[in-house]
């Protein structure tokens, strides 16, 4: 096949482009690369996630989380790569690792071909070997997470979740003050842990301050620990001197959050500190009138 | 895509051009080929075909059809499978659970239930001979599945064809690179054909030659909560998990008078559903059996309540079927429970009050999420009932049929 690059159209160029890239993807997952080794392996994640996503748009992982953190870094570093660039990144990096990927690649699948669509003894035998022994032992979870999935690539039906939550609102998160709610909002405990550490060295009233520091819609580090359902979280705020019965603008105490996101644990532990169960917020709803009715464990706390 | 994009896309490939990656790609293209040579051969629009006449692409008699099964790998034998064999319709319900679809990011896996596959396989009419699997001859384990049921499915409002919809094709995931689905396609494709049936609808989540139309999920959080702690949904860091829950609140009752659908409701509802289905260029025709099978209230299969008039008739109607999803290494969560909309007809209130109604019903029996398709007259409610937009896209195909392409909201027709 005699193919001049520039006179395929650009969709053209971009089938090849994607098409190769899926492969170049299938390839990683189902051959061990030799001296493969973190740097590497988050370099593909990476550029994998800013090819498929796009720029990085979750949230970035609580500092315990390692793993996740490291690989939400080398993802979020990539910025606004474009998708295109960053599979020909991919290929590339590929193709150094491996020359010729590619060339095995199309090997093997004409193998296939020729197994699956001949049916002469020394084919059979081959395939028998190949496929048989080692194939139907149970899976362990590591290797089922290796394994192509049938995703959007064949007949049948999708699995289709929430496309990500709009650019524009985690821009603004981005932006926002990078302050105790900030990071209790993020659930991250050991950011918080330190911050709150450091201002006990300064003094104890420092630490009182900051503990119970408003953001501008006057929820504490405390609210955001209830509203996330942060256990620890909430536990470590109220070790270090967060008032329990304090409210928002709108009048809402941590009991409200915590009773409005059915957090069982958090609401018993608010109860066991002096949580009041007879706050009102600016509507005259008491934390109880905000339990969901389906919730029968939270409902009985405050029997 | 724009213009402005294209032409900078353009430009970064030529730049490309003397790079031994472009030339790899090149080489690649012959294998892309073979990848496409199966949609090639089957009687498929192209791609890049205008249609602008319904008709049949291929006519063929049962002497052209082959009379034996497709040759398969020698370590592999065909299985009919008999649904009502609890131990065979196993089979079948483990080898989807192990390795169905799932999303890009292999967190969540499809996992129709016993009741459902059962209940998907067998409407009026259907035949045994169309739940196919494949097996290893040695340890007769299933690796493969895919099935036909019939239908009869209107085009273009005037066009009534008797055809299949083709459904639950799985393989296992040890074997994805065996190029065992095409087999399976020709292989039911040739059973269908047996019976005189040349037609088939099925949806796929990639673009093949050539979509009828391209539809767009959306989904409604019920249970925001647990859909961020899975990853289904994601939460910025300035906004609250109680604003989140807010938003996304039902009421906790029905704002009409919805009951359960019931036998002797079944001839007033397929009057409805049939006229309600003449609007759509794409829609199936239902008789009062069909009606009967695919709506009767089944417990964690089938949910459909009606309306009725002063006469008894039914005025309006929704119905969603139960479709789970395993969560793939979640330490507190094992299920997602997804309502799925199936067919909703609303003709003495709002379409929007009718499936207000409906995200009540599914929220009060603790499904986490209800979700839709683009199609029918949904884009009336979406935006109101806060469903928002997934990530999925799933096109609609008729095998053996060329019709022109449609939009998502002329679309009547629902592939489970």
């Amino acid at each position: 096949m005699n193919l001049d690059i520039q006179e395929l159209d650009i969709n053209k160029k971009l089938e090849i482009l994607n098409h190769t890239f899926d492969e170049a993807v299938k390839y990683l997952n189902t051959h061990k690369i030799a001296d493969i080794n973190n740097d590497k392996q988050l370099f593909f994640y990476a550029h994998y996630k800013q090819a498929t996503v796009g720029k990085c748009n979750t949230k970035q992982p609580s500092l315990f989380d390692f793993v996740g953190r490291s690989k939400w870094n080398s993802w979020n570093d990539l910025g606004n790569m474009d998708k295109e660039d960053a599979k020909i990144e991919y290929m590339t990096f590929l193709e150094t690792l491996v020359p010729h990927w590619l060339d095995q690649v199309t090997k093997e699948t004409e193998d296939e071909m020729n197994a699956s669509a001949s049916s002469t003894k020394t084919e059979k035998k081959e395939v028998k070997e190949k496929n048989h022994d080692d194939i139907f032992e149970s899976d362990s979870d590591d290797e089922e997470a290796k394994e192509p999935a049938q995703g959007k690539g064949t007949m049948g039906p999708v699995m289709s979740r929430f496309s990500m939550v709009d650019e524009k609102i985690l821009e603004e998160s981005k932006n926002q003050k990078k302050d105790l709610c900030y990071y209790v909002s993020s659930d991250e405990l050991d950011i918080v842990r330190k911050m709150l550490t450091t201002a006990t060295a300064v003094e104890e009233e420092s630490l009182k301050i900051m503990v119970n520091e408003r953001d501008e819609q006057g929820r504490t580090p405390l609210i955001w620990g209830c509203d996330r359902g942060n256990l620890e979280m909430v536990q470590l705020l109220i070790e270090s001197g967060a008032n329990i019965n304090d409210s928002d603008l709108d009048g809402l105490t941590s009991l409200h959050y915590a009773c409005m996101c059915s957090h069982y644990n958090v609401i018993k532990l608010l109860l066991e500190n002096g949580a009041r169960k007879d706050l009102t917020d600016n509507e005259q709803q008491t934390p109880l009138q905000m339990v969901d009715h389906l919730e029968k464990e939270i409902l009985s706390l405050f029997n | 895509m724009s213009n402005n994009n294209n032409n900078n896309k353009d430009s970064k490939l030529n730049a490309l051009e003397n790079s031994k990656q472009l030339m790899s790609l090149l080489k690649h293209l012959k294998v892309q080929e073979q990848n496409h040579a199966f949609w090639d051969t089957q009687p498929v629009p192209k791609l890049d075909q205008v249609i602008e006449k319904n008709g049949p692409i291929e006519t063929k008699t049962l002497d052209d059809v082959r009379k034996e099964p497709l040759s398969l790998p020698p370590q592999f034998e065909w299985s009919t499978i008999d649904v009502n064999d609890h131990a065979q319709l196993m089979d079948v319900y483990t080898l989807l659970n192990e390795n169905y679809v799932e999303d890009d990011d292999n967190m969540f896996r499809f996992d129709y239930s016993v009741a459902f596959l059962k209940w998907a396989l067998q409407p009026p009419g259907y035949l045994k001979q169309w739940h196919i699997g494949v097996r290893v001859k040695d340890n007769k384990k299933m690796v493969g599945f895919i099935s036909a049921i019939p239908a009869t499915v209107v085009v273009d409002k005037t066009e009534n064809i008797k055809m299949v919809e083709i459904n639950f094709l799985c393989v296992h995931k040890k074997l994805r690179e065996k190029r065992l689905a095409p087999v399976l396609i020709k292989e039911i494709t040739r059973l269908v054909n047996l019976e005189n049936i040349w037609q088939a609808a099925y949806t796929a989540g990639i673009v093949l030659p050539k979509p009828v139309a391209t539809c767009r999920y959306y989904h409604r959080s019920l249970n925001p909560k647990k859909l961020v702690e899975v990853g289904f949904s994601q939460i910025p860091a300035n906004i609250t998990m109680s604003l989140l829950i807010k938003l996304h609140k039902v009421p906790e009752a029905t704002k009409h008078a919805f009951r359960p659908l019931e036998k002797k409701d079944v001839p007033s509802a397929t009057l409805l559903v049939q006229k309600y289905l003449s609007k759509y260029s794409l829609a199936p025709t239902f008789d009062e059996h069909e009606i009967w099978h695919w709506f009767a209230p089944l417990k964690n299969v089938m949910d459909c309540q009606v309306l009725t008039d002063a006469q008894g008739n039914v005025t309006d109607l929704f119905s969603f079927y139960t479709l789970p999803s395993s969560i793939i290494n979640h330490p507190k969560h094992k299920n997602l429970k997804a309502a799925f909309s199936f067919y909703n007809v609303a003709t003495s209130i709002p379409v929007a009050e009718l499936m207000q109604d409906a995200l009540t019903v599914a929220k009060n029996n603790e499904f986490d999420v209800f979700n839709c398709l683009d199609i029918f007259e949904n884009n009336q409610f979406i935006k109101d009932l806060k469903f928002a937009p997934g990530d999925g896209n799933l096109q609609y195909y008729l095998y053996n049929y060329s019709t022109p392409t449609k939009k998502s909201a002329d679309i009547g027709l629902v592939l489970l």
